[in-house]
């Protein structure tokens, strides 16, 4: 009895080269016409977005193409008092977005432009007594909260100032049947989630914690035939857990047991070569 | 921003978009303006809710206007408002989010505005809860944040365990591929069913459960759901850490174990004496490897204790190097530590010819050969 397996499958014309240059000239152009409808909708997003932009504009070697000055105005008006960072202006600050304006400023190498000792305070008021972080203060608890925490004060180098113990066993209680982890204890394994324990579990030298080889089966097996990765057993593929799945597995020292080959001819058929820019799977914006 | 399938529209078709996109900024960004610069204000009333309650219809991950709404309500309660009043407030804001939530069903915001909704009324109705649950896990048997709010429900409507092990075996009826609904069963049953040690279930009930998942995995051999279940019901439990061996040479003591351990978990002790010792190891922190130096005494013992596992050093006069092995010293021989008992030894055989029968009709069952 053979079903239907969830797939994606790849259109005959998909794209079968690295596009880098539409890439490069697609991240360039998003956000210089302000009134751009998908842009705009999306202010709510904004320090997340940059980074991600930033980041992947770095790693193709054409960060100069960004503005940096006003980037950095852009950080400094979006840090409040407390020290913690809005998405955009207006907009309420966020474990989520400190994190984003930390890692833009460490790849500005601006570090010195924002108020460190404000970023230190705000994300230690934002962890529990039981080690798990809240994302502001109106106490949603959940990993990937945890995650922004380590990761935003070990790029300060300022880790030793959260209770990093009692974090890493938050996330121990996270753990689940198949090795994985999900958001908060009893919640059901998930590559995102999974991605923001081992990093959490890395920065804090818990490793160990990690059943490697059992861990590493689950994300392994998110490859599907048409070789894309999908996020938990039976969903469809999608291109972000291209990041989520590797990182993690690079992390526990197998990223070798996913077919390289299977996944870059997904990852380039995601390509849009009209516009430049990844969908999540073939064919789709 | 997923999902979205890229369709070629026509000159026309992208003209009328692009009008009633211009529209429909137009009116978010007035929106939102509005709304910004009343709370810097200090507005704190009816009209917010109103205008946050439209642009979160069709935009449920706006954080801010979440939050706002929050203050709002926070304001209104510090009113003397009788208990009724307030859960009929808060009835609003549980409509609210399901309206948000039939938009975007996986948007964070408006779940736990849900969550925060429940936590401040007075006397909350979770039957009525539990029933939205159902209805979205309808809609969406895999939807993660539906079923982590239904565990904080069931938690706080003190439901118990037993309830939900038998919700999970309706979805897992209607659906054999649940991982979900298997997901939760493993949190379930080691307390429905304990163990011997933490996390472990009874022995009795692992057998029934790979019955149960069995069935499932050989209806439908291409589905991971319940393989994964099955792997791990077949698999070993969690080790606690061992000592495998501690030797003494002249001044230096070594412990081996199992697993990495901080030194703050060793206990030293010299002829029955307690003895603080500064252990050092590669790492800072966690070593499965730690070296202490010490005075050792000319004759009598050395116990060294990590948890519930010790071993004892017996010296004697003249000899220099002493060794002892502990309980994990095995585990580096065996391939099992703990072999099965004889009607586990029984159920793991007849999975195996259960897998065998399988690949004979499914010889390509990736899954069936995994397990085999």
């Amino acid at each position: 009895m053979a079903l239907g397996r969830k797939d994606a499958k790849i259109p005959e014309d998909s794209p079968t080269e690295l596009l880098l240059e539409k890439h490069v000239e697609f991240i360039k152009k998003y956000g210089e016409d302000p009134d751009d409808y998908e842009y705009a909708m999306s202010d709510f997003l904004r320090m997340n977005g940059l980074y991600w932009g930033c980041s992947a504009m770095h790693l193709m070697g054409h960060i100069d193409k960004m503005d940096k000055s006003s980037v950095i105005q852009f950080l400094k008006d979006c840090q409040v008092e407390n020290g913690g960072f809005r998405p955009v202006q207006g907009h309420d600050p966020h474990l989520l977005n400190t994190l984003s304006a930390v890692q833009i400023a460490v790849i500005f190498d601006c570090l010195d432009e924002i108020d460190e000792e404000g970023v230190v305070k705000y994300v230690k008021s934002l962890q529990t007594e039981e080690g798990s972080f809240m994302g502001d203060q109106w106490g949603e608890v959940d990993n990937r909260f945890t995650f922004c925490a380590v990761a935003c004060l070990s790029l300060l180098g300022r880790l030793s100032e959260l209770e990093v113990d009692k974090a890493a066993d938050f996330v121990k209680s996270c753990l689940n049947f198949d090795g994985g982890f999900g958001s908060r204890p009893g919640a059901e394994s998930h590559a995102g989630l999974i991605y923001t324990c081992v990093g959490t579990l890395a920065v804090t030298g818990h490793l160990h914690y990690v059943d490697a080889d059992r861990l590493g089966w689950w994300l392994a097996e998110r490859q599907l035939d048409s070789g894309g990765l999908n996020g938990r057993p039976e969903k469809l593929p999608d291109v972000c857990y291209s990041w989520w799945v590797l990182a993690s597995l690079k992390i526990l020292n197998r990223i070798h047991w996913i077919d390289k080959e299977k996944l870059k001819t997904f990852m380039l058929a995601c390509q849009d070569n009209e516009t430049g820019g990844f969908a999540d799977r073939p064919g789709n914006m | 921003m997923h999902g979205r399938v890229k369709v070629k529209t026509t000159e026309q078709q992208e003209k009328e978009r692009k009008i009633e996109r211009t529209a429909k900024l137009k009116a978010y960004r007035q929106a939102m303006s509005t709304i910004l610069s009343r709370r810097d204000e200090g507005h704190k009333d009816a009209t917010q809710l109103k205008a946050t309650a439209q642009v979160l219809q069709s935009n449920p991950d706006i954080t801010t206007l979440w939050n706002i709404r929050k203050e709002v309500l926070l304001d209104i309660f510090k009113s003397d408002e009788s208990a009724s009043e307030k859960d009929t407030i808060l009835a609003k804001e549980l409509e609210l989010t399901q309206s948000c939530l039939m938009v975007n069903p996986k948007s964070y915001g408006a779940w736990y505005h849900r969550t925060w909704s429940l936590q401040q009324m007075v006397n909350p109705n979770w039957n009525k809860e539990l029933a939205l649950c159902d209805r979205y896990l309808k809609l969406d048997e895999r939807n993660f944040h539906c079923w982590d709010y239904r565990k904080w429900v069931a938690s706080q409507a003190k439901v118990s365990c037993q309830n939900e092990l038998e919700f999970t075996m309706e979805k897992i009826g209607e659906n054999f591929s649940n991982y979900s609904a298997w997901h939760y069963r493993s949190k379930l049953l080691p307390i429905l069913y304990p163990g011997h040690s933490a996390q472990t279930i009874q022995e009795d009930k692992v057998h029934s459960e790979l019955d149960l998942v069995q069935n499932a995995a050989f209806t439908d051999p291409e589905d991971s759901s319940a393989w994964f279940y099955h792997t791990w019901l077949l698999g070993k439990e969690e080790e606690r850490v061992k000592i495998v061996f501690c030797a003494l040479q002249s001044d230096t003591l070594t412990l081996s174990l199992t697993k990495p351990v901080q030194n703050s978990q060793i206990v030293l002790k010299l002829n029955g004496e307690a003895k603080e010792s500064v252990w050092t190891g590669e790492d800072d922190r966690f070593n499965s490897l730690w070296v202490t130096q010490i005075s050792p005494p000319s004759d009598g013992k050395i116990e060294v204790s990590v948890e519930d596992q010790e071993v004892t050093l017996s010296l004697e006069k003249d000899k220099e190097e002493s060794l002892v092995k502990g309980d994990g010293w095995k585990s580096l021989t065996n391939r099992f530590v703990n072999p099965p008992n004889h009607k586990t030894e029984e159920v793991l055989k007849q999975a195996l010819e259960n897998c065998s029968q399988l690949l004979e009709l499914e010889p390509d069952s990736k899954w069936t050969l995994y397990t085999k």
